[in-house]
Order: structure tokens, then sequence, then C-alpha cells
């Protein structure tokens, strides 16, 4: 009976608990629901549309109607297919930026914590002087130094992504490293790679988990306040962030910029209310010190 | 009173107390430690900076010379020694960190002016917002987060809990479109944007905060228009600082509702109010005076997103026309005095928590 098959059970059995978690918790389901319902539209939508989301036509800042659901911009573009084609680019884009970020993290900051020394050293002082900057102010130096673009943008905020996962990371593995059933592995001769990936690495799923559902709607802000910026997305691309910057040119037309925002802040809700959930089932008090400098 | 005191004796007062006797008081070696590891910060992010603006894909020399100069290598020759671009790197760094502390933060493209004396004009109107956002901020987020502590659980604990989750979910400069729209497009309770009325000359400078100057000169009318201006940007700018400080002071709360001599102090037959004042709220002072701090810092950052919108003559509009114009040094400008700004006042946080809390200074 060794430390890991404990261990192995231990997570068997809070796999199958957390199937149901899912139908037990309104407020889990309502985020899920919404977070699939826009990958689904993102996927799908522009297929389904009447208007193609670039399409320009003499029909200027028309109001809402049954025509033209969300109106139309300064160009006589339909806001209703912007807003879906947009749906296309944030929320995936976000998404895999938190993906390969937190598994970048993660893996910089479970070697730093294991081996230590100079490899520890040198990742700590990276990720406080990322930490150092606001997260909106080195996204938005990097990106104009590198240029306006969506590639740019979200190279930018890889850049300012990853220090929380490998702070998070690290804290995990110095105190696992020392616990008894990592030792109980070594003492089997197990290698100390091995130990790092068999019996620490699938204790970091929980906090790295946590931590990223959180993410990835900051994500999507910030994202969306570099295109606001004109930095990020370019025009004509129908980008949810752009769109809000156009709205600010009009005022009175109100319907460019509120339907835009509006699909902001649902999407980036329902990520907080999954991440909240998932904090809690998980416990993941532990997420919360090296989150606040973003 | 007895609480804080207790709860500060325990770690603080054990550790390090045979080094006190030999060496400097802890206070002083901790701020000295802290105000170092600053410093190197400072040097970084200077470095950080100074690497981003030289990595830039467009060759400076092309960019400031235009592609007709560039050609002619005598001039290219000439412009690359005059701004010391022939030196190697690090001297090249040390001649920016130079020119840095003389406050030269270069030449933005759009105005021809020095970025620095830009900045200086607009940084005033930016320290009025983020003030006046800081203390709507906490004027909500307190009261807001012990109420919700107190009632922990019950439906109004959820709704502010829902509510705050709402608020960190909303771009802010969305939310300031919307609101000018409502206040301003369709109800004219607020003025359409900057900082007074066009018919108002801007008060005699003492602290370049119109508010507070025009009530020095004794200007009520001038007062009350600056700050109905203020009202709405600052409003907006405090939204998102109170999703979050709510929930920290409402944890801080929780943390200390918990503690033996609260629950001694209610079975003393204390009232409920002179038990959260005297007992709850002054053991979760240091957590809320790092609220304090942190609602300044993020209000800095976030009038970047927010004074475009109301067209607030501060740092953040001056970025917003700069980034859009792709006047490179003039954002390089504003980034670094954000950045700055944002360290020095982490700083000051981090050693007044550790003076008001002594346990602090050993874990730091």
């Amino acid at each position: 009976m060794t430390a890991s098959m404990v261990h192995d059970s231990v997570v068997d059995v809070g796999r199958s608990r957390r199937r149901h978690v899912i139908l037990h918790d309104p407020a889990l389901l309502l985020g899920s629901v919404i977070v699939v319902s826009w990958l689904v539209v993102g996927a799908f939508g522009p297929l389904l549309l009447d208007h193609p989301p670039n399409a320009v036509t003499p029909d200027l800042f028309a109001p809402p109607s049954g025509a033209h659901w969300f109106g139309t911009d300064g160009l006589g573009r339909d806001v209703f297919s912007r807003v879906v084609a947009g749906a296309r680019l944030s929320v995936p884009i976000a998404t895999a930026l938190v993906i390969v970020s937190s598994l970048v993290g993660a893996l910089i900051g479970a070697l730093a914590g294991y081996f230590g020394g100079w490899i520890d050293e040198i990742v700590m002082r990276l990720t406080d002087l990322v930490f150092a900057f606001p997260g909106v102010v080195l996204a938005l130096a990097i990106t104009a130094a590198l240029g306006p673009g969506l590639q740019n943008a979200t190279l930018a905020i890889a850049v300012l992504a990853w220090p929380p996962y490998a702070r998070v990371v690290r804290g995990h593995v110095l105190a696992l490293r020392n616990s008894e059933f990592v030792a109980a592995a070594r003492l089997r001769g197990v290698s100390g790679r091995t130990a790092l990936r068999r019996e620490i690495t699938p204790n970091l799923h929980a906090p790295v988990l946590v931590l990223a559902t959180v993410d990835i709607g900051e994500k999507i802000l910030l994202l969306a306040a570099i295109s606001f910026l004109g930095l990020g997305v370019q025009a004509p691309a129908a980008d949810w962030g752009s769109m809000i910057g156009e709205g600010t040119q009009n005022l009175g037309e109100w319907w460019i910029a509120v339907f835009p925002g509006a699909a902001i802040v649902t999407v980036v809700l329902a990520f907080n209310i999954v991440g909240d959930r998932v904090r809690a089932h998980l416990g993941g008090q532990q997420a919360d010190t090296a989150k606040g400098a973003t | 009173m007895t609480a804080t005191l207790d709860r500060a004796a325990g770690p603080a007062g054990a550790g390090p107390k045979r080094t006190a006797t030999r060496r400097r008081p802890p206070v002083m070696r901790f701020i000295a430690r802290r105000a170092l590891s600053t410093s190197f910060l400072l040097v970084g992010v200077t470095a950080a900076v100074f690497a981003v603006s030289r990595f830039v894909p467009t060759d400076p020399v092309v960019a400031n010379l235009g592609t007709e100069a560039a050609q002619d290598p005598a001039i290219v020759e000439a412009y690359r020694e005059k701004h010391g671009l022939d030196q190697p790197l690090p001297v090249q760094y040390l001649t920016y960190l130079w020119r840095l502390l003389h406050g030269d933060l270069g030449q933005s493209i759009q105005t021809g002016q020095a970025v620095s004396a830009d900045l200086a004009a607009r940084v005033p109107a930016t320290v009025e917002l983020a003030l006046a956002a800081m203390i709507i901020a906490l004027l909500v987020s307190i009261p807001l987060g012990t109420v919700a502590a107190l009632r922990r659980g019950k439906p109004s604990d959820k709704a502010v809990l829902g509510g705050t989750l709402l608020g960190m979910s909303a771009p802010s400069f969305w939310v300031g479109l919307v609101a000018l729209y409502l206040f301003f497009f369709r109800l004219g309770w607020v003025p359409g944007g900057g900082r007074l009325s066009l018919e108002y000359v801007p008060p005699p400078s003492r602290t370049h905060l119109y508010t507070v100057d025009a009530l020095i000169s004794g200007d009520v009318a001038l007062a009350m228009d600056a700050a109905r201006h203020l009202v709405l940007p600052a409003a907006v700018l405090a939204l998102p600082m109170i999703a979050l400080l709510t929930r920290f002071v409402r944890s801080s709360i929780l943390d200390v509702l918990g503690e033996d001599y609260v629950r001694n102090a209610r079975a003393k037959g204390l009232g409920e109010p002179t038990v959260i004042v005297r007992y709850v709220l002054r053991a979760a002072a240091p957590q809320i005076l790092t609220v304090v701090g942190l609602a300044l810092a993020n209000a800095f950052v976030g009038t970047l997103l927010v004074e475009q919108v109301f067209s607030w003559p501060g740092m953040g509009s001056y970025a917003y026309q700069s980034a859009i114009r792709l006047d490179f040094p003039a954002v390089m400008g504003v980034c670094l005095v954000i950045t700055v700004a944002y360290i020095i006042i982490n700083l000051s946080v981090d050693l007044l928590y550790g003076v008001v809390d002594p346990r602090m200074r050993v874990t730091t």
C-alpha cells in the first residue's frame, strides 16, 4: 500500500462526487450554461447570420428594429451580426490564452519550487517584476511597442498572464516536496523528476483550476480594454472592445456600444460565477494570495 | 484596544527581541528592507520599460528622421551619435536612467512637447479623479462589507456578493459610457464631460484640485460646478473597486468575528454596535488600511480607461490619445509614471501596515 495508491483513490472519490456537483449547484449550472452558449454562438452563430458582420449599407445609425435587432453603426453595419461575430474572437482567444499561460506558468513554478536554488530565485524575481506593473499598463506598453494588432495584444497579455500560476504552483510544490508521501516515494527509490510528475502534480490541479476559471473573465476584460484603446483588434474586424470604442464617438446612438458591452458583461460574469463556485467546491483559499496584482 | 494588543503581542513580541536589543529597532529594519527591495524593483521596472522601448520593431532612426533622411548614412550616423544610439546598451540604459531622474521622459510625437511637460499639466486632474473615486469606494465598501460579514449566508449577504461579481465583470469604460448616456444625455443631471463648465474659469491654484481650490477661494458656485463634473466619472471609476474591496472587507471582518475575544465581548453583554466598532473594526483596521492603498492604486490605473469617456483632461485620456495615434514616447511615459505611482502607493501601504501591525514585520 503506497502513498500514491491512497492518493489515487482519494482523487477517484473526488471525481465521482464532482460529476454531480454541477447539477446540485444552480449558480454553477447557470454560469456553465452561459459560457457554453457563448462558445456555441462563437462557433456556429456567424454561419446563420442574415447580414454579414462587415457589410456596409446606406442604412446608417438605424435604431434597433425588426430588420436590425441591435440597430446599425456609423457605416450601416448590423450591430447584432457584429456582436455575434465578436464572440468568435474574445471568448476562444481568452480561453486559449489562459490554458496556455496556466500550463507554462505551472511548469515554471513547479520547476522553481522543486529544484529551488538559482532557478527559483530568477523565476521569483521575474514574477515580482511583472507583479510590479499594473496589468493594463504593461499590456498597453508591450502592445504599443510591438505595434497594434490582435496577435501582439495576445502576446502582451501572455507575458503578464503566467506569473500568478508560477507563484501558486511554486508555493504548493514547496509545501508538498517536504510532505510524507513524497518522502516515502523518494525512499522507494523514485527519482526526483518522477516524484514531481507522479506524486506532486496531481495535487496541483485544484489550485490551478481555481485560478484559471476566474482568469478567463479577467483576460476577456483586458483584451477588450486594449481593443478599446485602439491597440488590439483592428478595423474592420468585429470585436466587442473596439465596438465600444466606436460608440464613444456617437453617444446618442446608444445601441452601438451598449450591446457589445452587455455581451462582455454576460460572458465575464458567467466565468466569474463558475470561478467562484469552483473555488467554493475545491476550497481554493490558497489561490487568493497570489492574485490581486493584475 | 486590548484585543489588538493581545493579537499583536504573540509572535512579534517573542521573536525578534534578541536581535532588537543588538541592532536598530525592528520597525526601522523593516522599513529599510522594504525600501531597498522597492528600489531594486524600480530599477527592474525602468530596465523593463527601456528594454521594451529598445526592441521596438520599427527603427527609431527611421521613425524620427523619415525614410528620405534615413537613406543618407551621414545623417543617420549623426543622429545615432546625438541620441547616444551608437553606445553599448548598458550605457544607453544608464543615460536613459539619468534622463529619467531629471524628469526627461522624451518627446511626444503628437504634441511635439516634452512628455514630462504634457503629463505635468494633466497629473492634477487624474489625482483629483482618483482621490474622489477612492473616497467613494471606501465610503461604500467598508459599510457594505461589514454588513455582509455580519449577515453571512443570509439573502442580503448573497445579494452583496452577487453584486460584487457583477461589478467585477463590467468593463469600466462601458459602464462610463452607459452612465454618461443615462445621466447626461437622457436625464441631464450631470454635465457632459471635462472638469468645468465653459462659463467658469479655473480657481487660483493651490492644490491644483479644482474642487478644493474653489472652496479655499470661497467660490461655492465654482466648487459645485467642479463637483458636478467630478461625481459621475469618480463613481464609475469607483465601481470595480467597490466590488473588489467589499469582498476584501467582508473576509477581513469574518476573520475577526471568529475570534474568542469577540465572543467574550458579546458574552459580557456589550451591545452589538460596541462590539462591532470597538472590537471587530479595530482589529480588522490594519487589513482595511491595505484596502485604502489598494483602492488608490487601482484608481490610478483605472483612470487609463475611464477618463477618455468623460473627456477628463488627465493622464488617462492622454494615454488614450497617444495610443490611438501610436505616439510611442507618450505611451511609455504614462505607463512609467502610473507604474511608479502604483509601486510607491503599495510600498507606503506595506510600511504603514508594518507600523500598525507588528506581526507583519516578522513575516515579510
